[in-house]
């Protein structure tokens, strides 16, 4: 055995283990790809195709898993060669035939797909925009059961009752190299807390009043004159038509 | 290249300080005149996705102010109020260093009712408090639109006067209602209201305020609710001290309602309950931490603190 595929064969041992480096992965996988090509009618025992079919089988067996084994890989290989490929070359036919330019549709089916897409994300954020954050012109709840002994217990910045964190992460394989995952995973989800009407009536009186004394207050000491009671015109008693 | 820039920056450096200044002075200006000038006009306000128009006429006769609100779509409404000057001020709002914690610019000029105004930017340097677009009356300083923005750029409310008349109002309000008529700030005199806030051997102290905010005034409702406000010279504040209780009357909370946020907590004193209320156009954290901070302190045993300090 030359000592190019002795260290093939350890690279093969030690993907089955989860231990390869990138370097012998990609070593593993020109080398399955390059035998692949040569002979696709049989598990050749020889090459490293074999070799990681038997250390799987072998693995298996000690962990007492089910021991059937399939190579399908050649199958898949021929369906996909045989398999018709679609182009974009009938669609530009007949524009041609129209008298459009030739050119290349996929690339323009892609920009108008992204341009569809951020026309509807302005669109969106547009509407977003004029739409109210505060979408009712009634009292709403943010946030309940606020305790005064948060004080002592809180940060020094109190995050708004709605900042909802959206953590990601990507999950690691302390051991070996060839676990890792490459796909963002949200770990943790806050759920956005209940946003409710002020139904209970004391409550509602009580709100009813500071807001009309922070309308006086805003009056006295502002600059804004007739603002703060337009902020607060609802506080007012509604009176007959005569 | 770099003489050239830095020859730039000297060149523009004095400009931009004098532009800052005249766009403050235009906003301190109109604390002034919304206090001085009787007009009558048309406004809109936009909030929550709504918009309401109304009639106002304000009227400044023999120091005091005579105010009659008309609600001009929706159910029928219509206000007077009356104030005679708040006695209970003991700080002169416009006196304070805005341009410590808000950057000022002169946008453009534009028109507003009819009427030449200048465009001005008043944007917070931190987060703890909110930005203002006002289109201010070239002639008489008077401000005839304010837009409220929060910390993303988004417009929270949106007030604007469609058509107004500076100069005495047609209907002296002062003879159109009996005084009873009028709405009141409802207060007892200045010496009670002090004493009042630091009855029963103890105070109620506010442990944090945004830096740049000071007590302007304090007063006491005729049913016993301690009142405070601040201001850093653009936006205002409340503190509300309910009156005691046996027990909680609900659970604290914060509540808005458009642009202005509401966050009421409970403390205990003495086997009492109060509910202690925060009120402004403001950030809820901010709002949230400054309810966090108020606590009922015994006299003699009192720190100073932010407000003490500020006095």
């Amino acid at each position: 055995m030359s000592g190019t595929k002795k260290r093939l064969t350890e690279s093969v041992s030690a993907l089955v283990d989860g231990e390869a480096s990138d370097l012998e992965l990609h070593r593993i996988l020109k080398d399955v790809d390059a035998e692949q090509h040569r002979e696709c009618t049989s598990l050749n025992d020889h090459g490293n195709r074999g070799k990681w079919s038997r250390y799987n089988l072998i693995s298996n067996s000690i962990a007492e898993a089910p021991m059937r084994f399939a190579d399908i890989s050649c199958a898949v290989s021929k369906a996909i060669d045989a398999e018709e490929t679609y182009s974009s070359s009938r669609t530009g036919t007949v524009l041609s035939s129209f008298g459009f330019n030739s050119f290349d549709f996929s690339a323009f089916g892609r920009f108008t797909i992204a341009a569809s897409v951020a026309m509807v994300a302005i669109l969106g954020v547009q509407q977003l925009s004029t739409v109210d954050p505060v979408h009712s012109k009634s009292l709403q709840v943010v946030e309940m059961g606020i305790e005064a002994g948060e004080q002592t217990r809180g940060p020094a910045i109190q995050f708004p009752a709605d900042f909802q964190p959206m953590v990601q992460a990507r999950t690691v394989n302390a051991g070996g190299k060839i676990k890792t995952s490459q796909r963002p995973v949200t770990l943790v989800k806050i759920a956005n807390p209940e946003r409710e009407l002020v139904r209970d009536q004391k409550v509602r009186a009580f709100l009813s009043e500071i807001l009309e004394i922070h309308s006086f207050n805003e009056s006295d000491n502002g600059i804004q004159g007739m603002l703060p009671l337009a902020r607060h015109l609802e506080t007012g008693e509604e009176t007959d038509t005569e | 290249m770099f003489l050239f820039v830095l020859g730039w920056v000297c060149l523009s450096m004095p400009i931009n300080l004098s532009a800052q200044q005249t766009a403050h002075d235009l906003v301190a200006r109109m604390f002034d005149r919304s206090k001085q000038l009787s007009y009558s006009g048309l406004f809109t306000y936009e909030m929550a996705g709504e918009q309401r128009t109304v009639k106002v006429s304000h009227q400044v006769s023999d120091g005091a102010v005579y105010e009659r609100i008309t609600h001009m779509d929706g159910p029928v409404k219509d206000r007077l109020r009356q104030s005679v000057g708040n006695h209970c001020n003991f700080r002169d709002a416009s006196s304070l260093q805005a341009q410590d914690y808000y950057r000022f610019d002169i946008l453009d000029e534009s028109r507003v009712a009819g009427r030449e105004v200048h465009r001005v930017r008043v944007s917070p340097k931190d987060s703890l408090r909110y930005g203002y677009l006002y289109a201010i009356d070239q002639q008489t300083g008077l401000m005839l639109q304010s837009m409220l923005v929060n910390q993303s750029g988004q417009p929270l409310e949106n007030f604007k006067y469609m058509d107004i008349s500076i100069g005495p109002v047609a209907d002296d309000l002062s003879l159109i209602a009996s005084p009873a008529e009028f709405e009141t700030p409802t207060s007892s005199d200045c010496a009670s209201d002090l004493q009042a806030l630091g009855s029963r051997s103890f105070e109620w102290s506010v442990g944090w305020v945004p830096p740049g905010f000071v007590q302007v005034s304090r007063r006491v409702t005729e049913d016993g609710r301690k009142s405070m406000a601040y201001t850093d010279g653009i936006a205002v504040f409340s503190v509300l001290i309910d009156v005691p209780s046996a027990s909680p009357v609900h659970p604290g909370l914060s509540a808005r309602l458009g642009p202005t946020q509401m966050v009421v907590i409970n403390r205990e004193h003495d086997d009492s309950h109060y509910r202690v209320a925060v009120s402004g156009q403001m950030p809820q954290a901010t709002a949230s931490r400054i309810a966090l901070s108020i606590k009922p302190v015994v006299a003699n045993q009192r720190e100073p603190d932010m407000e003490s300090l500020n006095q």
